[in-house]
């Protein structure tokens, strides 16, 4: 069940077109996804979840109620590349990498605000 | 006492909504709100494409735990869209969607009238969209700009349905402007023009 804290959608660019971006960011996730599997695939995008059960509630609740934060990426022409929009949840960190990964390609934006 | 009084009152409304299910019925509920309807195995299997919403979700009158809504999905190998009445188990749904909106789908390769939408990548779906807020107005105005710009020319919009495929229909007056702009780049002849011109007024 998704929560509501956490939550982060982020828009940048990508140099490469969307296919060409999609397959290289599906073969070669960046460094910051590591806790992420890929769960789904789209005609435009790609759908990760990562397991943030902690310790304790593994113990607690014999492994039957794990936490999962999903993580949807969607691929759009944007010029003569790609702009990825990345929603869903992350910790912190994690959140923190996103940005800073966002302003290496030139900064990101939240398209639910307007700009 | 007010523990008391707070169990008698969670009583009452309880009993105001039909009490408590039986076991037996609660079971038979749950069973049915798990079920996936075949969801999972389309999923793992399927051909990702995308389709166009043509109407509203609405309940499926003999199935509690479930809604529909029509869809137009464009065949993974390229052709012309199918209609699709999808039903959908309403637990699996994780993001809006509504008409006018395109949406990720995946076909089963062995029966293409069985799709399953992608929810989560609907979900970036809607936040590339600005939100889901921005996402339903879009595509309102996709569906229904058309029709509302004919109905105040005062025109009768032929056989379309609430759930008429709208999207991206254009009035005759913008088709002559764009014929002309056709004309003035030289990609079609002034006869040409007038021709297709003369159709399009008598549409008018």
């Amino acid at each position: 069940m998704s929560g509501l804290i956490n939550q982060i959608t982020i828009q940048y660019h990508l140099d490469q077109p969307p296919d060409e971006a999609r397959t290289a960011w599906k073969q070669s996730p960046p460094q910051w996804m590591a806790k992420f599997q890929l769960l789904d695939e789209s005609y435009n995008g790609l759908s990760y979840r990562a397991d943030v059960t902690p310790l304790w509630q593994r113990i607690v609740f014999l492994g039957l109620a794990s936490s999962y934060y999903p993580l949807s990426l969607r691929f759009e022409p944007e010029g003569f590349g790609s702009r990825v929009t990345i929603t869903g949840q992350a910790e912190e960190k994690t959140a923190a990498a996103i940005r800073s990964d966002a302003a290496n390609h030139g900064g990101g934006t939240d398209p639910r605000v307007a700009q | 006492m007010g523990f008391f009084k707070a169990m008698k009152g969670a009583k009452e409304l309880g009993d105001y909504h039909g009490g408590m299910p039986r076991m037996r019925d609660a079971f038979k509920s749950m069973e049915a709100l798990a079920d996936d309807r075949g969801e999972k195995s389309i999923l793992k299997n399927g051909i990702p494409t995308k389709a166009t919403v043509q109407g509203f979700t609405t309940p499926v009158p003999t199935d509690p735990f479930a809604m529909q809504i029509p869809l137009d999905v464009e065949p993974p190998g390229g052709g012309t869209p199918y209609r699709v009445d999808y039903v959908f188990p309403t637990a699996r749904m994780k993001a809006a969607i509504t008409v006018g909106m395109v949406v990720p789908v995946k076909v089963d390769p062995a029966d293409p009238q069985r799709i399953a939408v992608q929810w989560d990548a609907q979900k970036a779906e809607l936040a590339a969209a600005g939100g889901d807020m921005a996402a339903v107005q879009a595509g309102l105005a996709n569906t229904y700009a058309g029709t509302a710009d004919a109905a105040a020319r005062g025109q009768a919009v032929p056989g379309v349905p609430m759930t008429g495929p709208m999207i991206g229909a254009k009035s005759p007056a913008d088709k002559i402007r764009e014929l002309a702009q056709l004309r003035d780049s030289g990609a079609i002849t002034e006869e040409e023009f007038e021709t297709k011109k003369a159709q399009l007024l008598s549409e008018m």
